[in-house]
């Protein structure tokens, strides 16, 4: 679920969100006012959904409020709002598997500006996965 | 293009030269962070050594390596990792910027860089962030 908000990472304005992926694949395009490609816009989906899941298991797992931060805010940097949703796993296993899957991702994008901030993520995830293991 | 995309991967080497530099004056000033100095200097001196290969391979013109740096005072350790966290930072955010440029297997490599480079900053006791090299 997108709500409306403003984040900004690297200068790209995620701006005007008001309801649609296709209106963050929009804002996170090429070109201003360019049409999103449609694999972005799939893998944004894709994005968001397994950091909802990846933030749902941390939750369960671990009291590190760091991590959920952290995790809350890379969610808001796709524009989406982050769940309150809990599952069981192991969380440092879940987010290094993240971390790895966000790499993938970046290398498949399309936007210049999403394979950023899809790198960008993955790192974060690696260290919210460290803070995890030392915390245990 | 293929200038921005150049001025990206020099950029990364620059800062690698003031990486290779600054970790011996690290170790120099302060004897207790010489095992975490050479550690960082090593994994720097091979990414220097690949990315210099690399300019060689591509016919890149290799930027000019300044006599010194300014670092700062160097004389305790807090000061030390003050100087490590500076250059590791500026290195990850480099790397974002150079993801931006690339594609496929080169655009694989930086992010791979970018993940080790944000865990060294945090090594020297940067705070995790949830988008290394792009939160402000």
């Amino acid at each position: 679920m997108l709500v409306a908000g403003t984040a900004t990472v690297a200068g790209v304005s995620v701006l005007g969100i008001t309801g649609s992926l296709g209106d963050v694949a929009r804002a996170v395009g090429v070109r201003p006012r360019s049409r999103p490609d449609p694999a972005d816009v799939s893998l944004l989906h894709a994005v968001v959904t397994d950091q909802q899941r990846v933030l749902s298991v941390v939750r369960a797992d671990s009291t590190d409020r760091t991590v959920v931060a952290l995790l809350e805010s890379q969610l808001r940097g796709l524009g989406a709002t982050p769940g309150t949703g809990s599952r069981s796993g192991d969380a440092a296993a879940v987010l290094t598997q993240a971390a790895g899957y966000r790499a993938e991702d970046a290398v498949a994008a399309r936007s210049p500006q999403l394979a950023q901030l899809l790198a960008s993520m993955s790192a974060g995830l690696d260290l919210a996965a460290d803070l995890i293991r030392k915390g245990s | 293009m293929a200038n921005t995309v150049t001025a990206a991967w020099q950029r990364w080497l620059e800062l690698e030269d003031e990486a290779v530099w600054t970790y011996p004056v690290i170790g120099a000033r302060i004897t207790a962070l010489t095992s975490a100095v050479d550690s960082t200097l090593a994994a720097h001196t091979t990414v220097r050594s690949v990315l210099l290969a690399r300019f060689d391979r591509e016919g890149w013109s290799v930027p000019a390596t300044p006599a010194g740096y300014d670092i700062g005072t160097v004389d305790t350790p807090a000061q030390a990792k003050t100087a490590a966290q500076s250059v590791e930072n500026r290195i990850t955010a480099a790397i974002v910027a150079l993801v931006a440029v690339t594609k496929d297997e080169d655009r694989a490599y930086a992010v791979a860089a970018l993940r080790r480079s944000a865990a060294t900053a945090v090594t020297w006791g940067a705070a995790p962030t949830a988008l290394p090299g792009l939160a402000h």
